[in-house]
């Protein structure tokens, strides 16, 4: 009989400014997720492909007068789990060449490096001839750290090439919109 | 104000302790030690192509695995165990009896034990090829005119080369996968161009893959030596073909690498085949 598993544990927190000029909130979670497979990993525990321990995220809106609003976003996440190679192998094949084979190491025992970026945006808000137009500058990422979002392997390479896939980085935008 | 009991504050305190703790535990061991199986059998031929490795660190670009050489192998036929034997230092290991011969059709067992881990794997020895037969008997390589300037020596190297296509054909009509293997049966070199030529020609080393077809062509005339030459064709089993797929891969879903051995790494496979030969000779 197969039996499966998903083990879950948390605990969340939130704080939030809802009034005046300054609104905001920030919130924190902590978790646990593992899975367990009768017919797989040999039936040993391990951390789900969600699991990440700690989870910081803080939103904070300033309206500095009806025109103008200024806004910021930080958000901090352990890496995700993931499975790393533990260590390769090559079989002599029949016709001369020897190719290379990884040896998987435990399920999803590593972790990427955390994840943190912070995004900041200014608006001007004009109201003219009966349109709310919105201008806005945001940046992305501003200080442009290289969050991974997962890793490319090619066995084929000797020894195998590693390429880190990223998300986005510091990336500006202009944006406007209109009302009416 | 946020007002927290004790017993609450003691709880929160519990549960982040609980959470932090359990750090990554690795409950797995045979992940982490884990070897290699590299176990070809020949129908009608010696058991003697087993052999038993480490891994090796991935960031090295050469093979720098250590054999094992006191794993316990077994191989299993009919119910039968017949214990194989170090072969040296090599990690390779063969059967000395006279009693055990890889037939057709026969399905056999692999156990490996070595550091408290038991390695199984099955295989089953395919039908041999049929039908072989090549396209020419001999190859004629024409005198190279050494006294005509080096524009005319390439010129007769390429014509050479556009016409010594060899084709090997076999009977498949299933589709089952084959693997060819073009070797010279003679250890003596007789070159059949200058080794300069031979250099530039590295590039064009004729590669048989697995293919589900009922032929293959290559180049004889980038075969090194004169002389006879032997043209093998493997019928082979899924489990051999696996090894050429695509080794790209992604964290995101890291799979483990083709194999059929369970607990440990590698291929345990049979073959079974069919021999035909041609010759390379003086125009």
């Amino acid at each position: 009989m197969l039996s499966i598993a998903e083990k879950l544990l948390t605990a969340a927190f939130l704080l939030q400014k809802k009034r005046g000029n300054y609104t905001g909130w920030v919130s924190y979670t902590l978790a646990r997720v593992r899975n367990q497979y009768d017919a797989f990993n040999n039936g040993f525990e391990f951390s789900a492909l969600h699991d990440q321990r700690h989870e910081f995220k803080t939103v904070h809106s300033y309206e500095i007068d009806t025109n103008w609003k200024l806004s910021a976003t930080f958000m901090y996440a352990s890496g995700k789990p993931f499975t790393e190679p533990a260590g390769q192998y090559s079989i002599d094949l029949l016709d001369g060449e020897n190719n290379s084979y990884i040896s998987v190491g435990a399920k999803n025992a590593s972790r990427l490096p955390t994840y943190h970026r912070m995004d900041v945006a200014v608006h001007y808000v004009l109201d003219y001839a009966g349109y709310d137009f919105d201008f806005g500058l945001s940046f992305f990422n501003v200080y442009d750290r290289k969050n991974i979002w997962y890793r490319e392997y090619n066995f084929a390479e000797k020894p195998p090439a590693v390429t880190e896939i990223r998300y986005l980085g510091a990336t500006p935008n202009l944006s406007l919109d209109v009302r009416f | 104000m946020i007002d927290l009991s004790k017993r609450t504050l003691l709880a929160i305190a519990c549960m982040c302790m609980m959470l932090v703790s359990c750090e990554e535990e690795n409950l797995n061991n045979i992940a982490e030690n884990q070897y290699v199986v590299e176990a070809f059998l020949y129908a009608g031929e010696p058991v003697d192509d087993v052999r038993i490795k480490t891994t090796f660190p991935l960031a090295e670009a050469e093979d720098i695995s250590t054999p094992i050489n006191t794993a316990q192998v077994v191989l299993i036929k009919d119910g039968q165990q017949y214990q194989l034997t170090s072969s040296g230092n090599e990690g390779y290991y063969h059967y000395t009896g006279t009693d055990l011969s890889i037939e057709t059709g026969d399905v056999l067992d692999l156990e490996v034990v070595h550091n408290g881990i038991t390695a199984t794997a099955t295989t089953i020895v395919p039908t041999p090829t049929e039908g072989l037969r090549l396209s020419i008997d001999s190859l004629k390589v024409p005198q190279l005119p050494f006294s005509e300037g080096r524009d005319a020596i390439v010129e007769a190297i390429g014509e050479f080369l556009r016409n010594s296509s060899v084709e090997a054909r076999w009977n498949n009509p299933s589709g089952d996968l084959y693997f060819m293997v073009v070797e010279a049966v003679s250890d003596t070199i007789d070159p059949i161009l200058p080794a300069a030529a031979i250099e530039a020609l590295a590039r064009f080393r004729f590669v048989s893959e697995p293919t589900g077809g009922e032929s293959i062509n290559f180049l004889g005339g980038t075969l090194e030596s004169f002389g006879t030459y032997s043209t093998r064709v493997y019928h082979i089993n899924d489990e051999y073909a696996a090894l050429y797929e695509n080794r790209n891969q992604d964290s995101r879903d890291l799979n483990e690498p083709p194999s059929n051995v369970q607990n440990a790494l590698g291929v345990f496979s049979a073959f079974n085949s069919q021999e035909a030969f041609f010759e390379v000779v003086r125009e």
